[in-house]
């Protein structure tokens, strides 16, 4: 049966070899795209250590000093701690934070600084957060019993991810102490955290340190030129908040200079920013070119198997007389193309392998040890699943010839 | 001769319905995916409405500053790099401004501002831009009534504000509003003109409000690297030059503006990184990467868009070499009343070409609609990035500024291309035959 087959693609070795440069082609393309979405999505689904549904970012304005109604006494920190007051007190809000310039998720930031452990230093991505932000953001932390939001209130705790305790202490520890200073004059605690700045970000290798400080201190020093407030709004109320909420606190969003303008969702915030780092275009590339190297491929396969069977009529009649049954000749047909695509699949996998390295200059991610493995079989699956799909209709319309008519043919 | 071509096109067609079908089908889908690149590439370099002066523009969006004296060619780049952040109003002002082989240079500062709302008495945030005088220069921006603001109404600070229609009826329900106060970030300014809406997609021209840049102080804020003073700021600068082949030139201008800017510094120095970059350069420079990394992203658009050239061509090739074995005794006719090889492969050349144009209308179209869909993830670049990075939308897009005479003309060309690479081959091999073996093959 299988010599049969392959005396039969050698004779037509031509016609087949175009089908066979289709059926590679398609194989690398789509087990390269598949490579690069299965990555995207392996990043999408890590544990974050974050949660943004139903939070705000809220915009605020400061009036500069050039403005005529500017009011010299009145102090910035206290404007925006009143108004964050006034803020928790509305129905439905959950919980009020402040975060600097690049301490919450999505900014992309690369601001940082030196750490000390007790023998290393080490460069971090760095930010600072008040206490309240546990809640707003949902932070945990690696040690399920610590309560963090009561650690992080009392000040002077701090969330490390997982790669810098492993930099800082050569070791997989949850609860570490570190310094900021070279003289290690005055000890810090750090815990170890999942949040990172964004699960697409691998700035820094991942070595982040999120300080949290009393709102008051934050708020007046600003370590990082700037904060931004937060709202978490409770599930049951985050049905048309911003409306209800701009309309009833009109009021009550100017305190002093300072007036609130707006509320950004963060899960808006978050497309626009994935969007900037050119992920969500990433992601749309790879959904397009899969679902446009299967169609084509499909394309591709019924079209010339559909020809083969017109210019093979004789052939079939011939076997059909001499006794093949209709299930004997489709599954012929369908042994054929999964004969020429099993030619193509080594050569095919060795290219892949070389043309992954090739990919890696140009920043795209890429799957590494057994996804490899497991790529392989999926893509190798659809592509023979196509093939068997786009040569059934054609090998079940060959196989419903009349041997007398195709016999007739010759 | 091309009536009996049209004639033998139309039979063909109705002949093998099946086939038409899938061809048509592979084609189109061919010039959906590349037209999707392409109509991306157009609105983001296409000289399009306002903006029909950017094959002359150039763009410097970014500072850079590493450590002096070091190799900063390729990857040796990050081992010297220092920072990196859009530019300062000071440097450009005191470096850029006197440049003398550009025809106009603008600082630009695109951010969002509270403007007050009288009718609902709100503060609203819009997407404004900061600018000079000669940004009206670069833009052709149709006033409806009254003028842009002057050179000296920039320097000496004068609050005027150019807004665009849409904003206009909003604040006051009508579009004659010259001198009308406006209140932004609670300060006053007056209306001196009204535009027609930019489109959000033409990103370098978009705003809803147009202001003299020396009046917003967030934009006159800047920091140094080092001792090198001033470098980092909120700013870019667009550069409109006489021709568009003054790239370089400019760029030497500029490099020689920046030693000056780097003489007293001894701990940090500032580079341009081969900017100004034009219009595609400047969609592909992100943050803080050496230049060489935007030809290395242009590389991965480019590969893609062959594959997507390639693969099909291949498919319809293998489509085309089944139909030729179909017709050998038409070709073996034909070659026995005197045809010749070139005739012949013309013919199948054109025949081709005529379904695979019905492909490519069905494809434009197509890309027109799915363009529509996916316009959000399609039109973003570093370059639209605003000083504080809010949530924009992109507006639907004009159906002229999509399907015209350059996207039709890319349409063309990717038939063309496609039907080249998939047709020759098999007309080639199917041409040749000698004509006894045509005639006896069925």
């Amino acid at each position: 049966m299988w010599s049969h087959m392959f005396k039969l693609i050698a004779n037509q070795w031509r016609s087949n070899l175009w089908i066979m440069v289709e059926l590679f082609m398609s194989f690398v393309c789509i087990w390269l795209v598949a490579d690069v979405l299965a990555s995207l999505l392996s990043r999408k689904f890590k544990d974050k250590g974050f949660d943004l549904e139903h939070v705000y970012m809220v915009s605020y304005y400061t009036k500069s000093g050039d403005v005529f109604s500017y009011d010299a006494g009145s102090v910035s920190e206290d404007e925006l701690r009143e108004l964050a007051e006034r803020i928790r007190r509305y129905p439905g809000v959950e919980a009020v934070g402040f975060a600097s310039g690049g301490a919450f998720p999505y900014t992309g930031t690369v601001n940082g600084h030196e750490y000390f452990g007790d023998t290393v230093k080490a460069w971090a991505v760095d930010g600072f957060l008040s206490p309240d932000m546990v809640r707003v953001l949902r932070l945990t932390s690696a040690e399920p019993e610590l309560d963090l939001e009561r650690e992080a209130g009392r000040g002077d705790i701090s969330l490390l991810s997982k790669t810098l305790i492993k930099t800082l202490t050569r070791s997989d520890a949850t609860r570490i102490r570190f310094y900021t200073n070279d003289k290690r004059n005055n000890a810090h605690m750090g815990v170890r955290s999942n949040y990172v700045t964004d699960e697409y970000n691998d700035t820094g290798e991942e070595r982040c340190l999120w300080a949290f400080w009393p709102e008051a201190r934050l708020l007046k020093k600003r370590p990082q030129g700037s904060v931004e407030m937060f709202i978490r709004v409770r599930p049951e109320a985050d049905h048309g908040f911003h409306d209800t909420f701009m309309t009833t606190m009109r009021e009550r969003l100017t305190a002093g200079n300072t007036s609130i303008v707006g509320l950004t969702p963060m899960k808006d915030y978050r497309h626009y920013i994935l969007g900037l780092m050119g992920i969500n275009m990433m992601y749309g590339t790879s959904y397009f070119l899969s679902a446009f190297f299967l169609v084509c491929a499909f394309l591709g396969i019924i079209g010339t198997f559909w020809f083969r069977t017109e210019a093979r009529t004789s052939e079939i009649g011939l076997r059909m007389a001499l006794g093949a049954t209709r299930r004997q000749v489709r599954r012929q047909m369908i042994g054929e193309g999964l004969m020429l695509f099993a030619l193509v699949w080594i050569p095919g996998l060795v290219v892949v392998y070389l043309l992954r390295d090739v990919f890696s200059v140009y920043e795209v991610p890429l799957s590494a040890g057994w996804l490899f493995v497991i790529l392989t079989v999926i893509t190798t699956l659809v592509m023979a699943l196509l093939i068997v799909a786009g040569i059934w209709v054609p090998a079940r319309q060959a196989s419903r010839i009349n041997p007398v008519d195709a016999l007739r043919y010759e | 001769m091309w009536k009996v071509y049209l004639r033998q096109i139309r039979r063909l067609l109705r002949e093998n319905k099946f086939f038409s079908v899938v061809y048509i089908l592979g084609t189109a889908l061919s010039v959906t995916m590349i037209m999707l690149i392409l109509i991306t590439y157009y609105i983001n370099t296409g000289n399009i409405g306002v903006v029909d002066k950017r094959d002359r523009m150039f763009f410097v969006t970014r500072s850079y500053t590493v450590k002096p004296g070091k190799d900063i060619s390729g990857n040796n780049f990050y081992k010297a790099f220092q920072g990196s952040a859009p530019l300062s109003h000071k440097m450009l002002e005191k470096y850029m401004y006197p440049l003398q082989v550009p025809e106009a240079k603008s600082i630009v500062g695109q951010t969002q501002s509270a403007v007050y709302n009288k009718n609902k008495q709100v503060y609203e945030e819009k997407s404004v831009a900061c600018v000079d005088a000669d940004y009206w220069k670069i833009f052709s921006m149709r006033f409806l009534v009254g003028r842009p603001f002057t050179e000296a109404e920039v320097k000496s600070k004068a609050p005027q504000v150019v807004i665009d229609e849409s904003t206009a009826r909003a604040l006051f329900g009508k579009i004659d509003v010259v001198g009308y106060p406006v209140e932004i970030n609670w300060k006053e300014y007056r209306v001196c003109g009204v535009v027609e809406d930019v489109p959000s997609y033409l990103s370098d021209a978009y705003a809803h409000l147009w202001y003299p840049y020396t009046t917003e102080s967030r934009c006159l804020f800047s920091s140094d690297s080092e001792d090198l003073k001033d470098v980092y700021g909120p700013m870019k600068m667009y550069v409109l030059a006489h021709d568009r082949g003054d790239q370089e030139r400019i760029r030497q201008e500029m490099e020689h503006q920046i030693q000056q800017m780097n003489a007293p510094a001894k701990r940090s120095q500032f580079v341009l990184n081969h900017q100004p970059d034009t219009a595609l350069e400047s969609v592909f420079r992100m943050s803080s990467d050496p230049y060489e990394k935007i030809y290395s992203r242009m590389q991965i658009v480019f590969i893609i868009i062959v594959v997507l050239l390639v693969l099909p061509a291949i498919n319809l090739s293998g489509l085309i070499v089944a139909r030729m074995k179909k017709r050998a005794g038409e070709i073996g006719v034909r070659k026995a009343f005197g045809a010749s090889v070139g005739e012949l492969m013309r013919q199948f050349f054109w025949e081709n070409f005529v379904q695979m144009l019905i492909g490519g209308v069905v494809g434009l179209c197509l890309s027109y609609g799915i363009f529509q869909l996916v316009r959000e993830t399609l039109l973003v670049s570093y370059r639209t990035m605003n000083m504080a990075a809010k949530v924009g939308h992109v507006d639907m897009l004009n159906f002229f500024h999509v399907v015209n005479m350059h996207t039709i003309c890319y349409v063309l060309g990717i038939c063309f291309l496609l039907n080249l690479i998939s047709t020759l081959v098999p007309a080639w091999r199917y041409a040749r035959i000698p004509i006894v073996d045509a005639l006896n093959r069925r």
